[in-house]
């Protein structure tokens, strides 16, 4: 032990030899005061060793904010608004088309109607005049 | 090295939480105040969780929390914020050792500090990451930045301005 004494005093010795150091200096078998002093020196720092905080610092507790709890509700709200004027809107022009095609096909039957109606003045104009012809010849 | 990107909470606790002790006996050693020495764990371990993402390309993360609290605690010391005190105005303040731990082991651990708090910080520091934290000297060449050969030299005058410290104490207890 001795030896091991002398090197660890040099600042030589391993932490293999620094171990069996303390461990010898629970109960050293020696009467000599400098072997007894190391020996001491070992003790305190045994206990130095197992020195710690009282205190020991914790991460810090993840609050989550308002907005990021709802934030999957917020994206759904948000897609389901966007979704629902898109096919609102979507639906509204589609019945303003619808309109318009009837609107146009009403006004192309009146146009045929109208057409119709001016044959129907002339071939009347024509029996008034066949009509007149007729009375002058038979009177 | 590691070349993830990310250093998870759970990464966090068991590769760098588990260092506080180591934290809290080095800042100790050097400040000799446990009040000083507790402000130094929670302070070390928030900047580290602050900077956790960087943590991931350390290899040797004892050798980084050692060296970042070593800087540390000797800027507080420099600073005006440091009011360092002596080791028996400490002891006057603070119950250091439980009252259950043993007398004579409480009377040597005080024996120690006592002595350690006359000495350069340097030998302070040497001392605690040796023979306290019992870390290999190419851990405490990272940390120093110390020569090998300064490094033995040095702990070997620590070592033995310990011993001697102890062996007057106990002479001096003798001849009483």
């Amino acid at each position: 032990m001795k030896k091991i004494i002398d090197r660890y005093a040099e600042g030589l010795s391993s932490l293999a030899e620094e171990q069996l150091l303390r461990e010898w200096s629970a109960a050293p078998q020696t009467d000599e005061p400098q072997e007894l002093a190391w020996a001491q020196l070992m003790r305190g720092i045994s206990q130095a060793k197992e020195s710690e905080p009282q205190q020991l610092w914790a991460p810090p507790v993840r609050t989550i904010p308002r907005f990021q709890r709802f934030k999957y509700t917020a994206i759904a709200a948000s897609v389901a608004l966007v979704l629902g004027t898109t096919v609102f809107t979507g639906h509204r022009q589609y019945q303003k088309r619808q309109a318009q095609i009837a609107y146009e096909q009403t006004l192309a039957a009146f146009e045929l109607v109208s057409e119709q109606m001016q044959k129907a003045n002339k071939s009347i104009a024509y029996l008034e005049t066949y009509e007149q012809t007729k009375n002058k010849l038979f009177k | 090295m590691n070349t993830s990107t990310g250093f998870s909470e759970h990464q966090f606790k068991s590769e760098v939480m588990i260092h506080q002790a180591l934290v809290y006996r080095l800042a100790k050693g050097l400040l000799v105040s446990k009040e000083e020495a507790e402000d130094v764990v929670q302070e070390m371990m928030t900047r580290l969780w602050m900077q956790k993402d960087s943590l991931v390309q350390v290899d040797n993360k004892r050798a980084f929390i050692a060296k970042m609290t070593k800087n540390y605690c000797l800027d507080r010391l420099k600073s005006k914020q440091a009011q360092r005190v002596s080791w028996d105005t400490v002891h006057e303040k603070q119950a250091i050792w439980s009252p259950e731990q043993p007398m004579e082991a409480k009377e040597s651990v005080e024996m120690i500090y006592r002595c350690l708090a006359q000495l350069p910080e340097t030998q302070r520091l040497l001392f605690q990451l040796r023979d306290i934290e019992g870390m290999e000297y190419q851990e405490i060449e990272e940390i120093t930045g110390m020569q090998p050969v300064a490094i033995r030299v040095a702990l070997s005058r620590v070592r033995k301005t310990l011993k001697n410290h102890v062996l007057q104490q106990n002479q001096h207890g003798l001849t009483k």
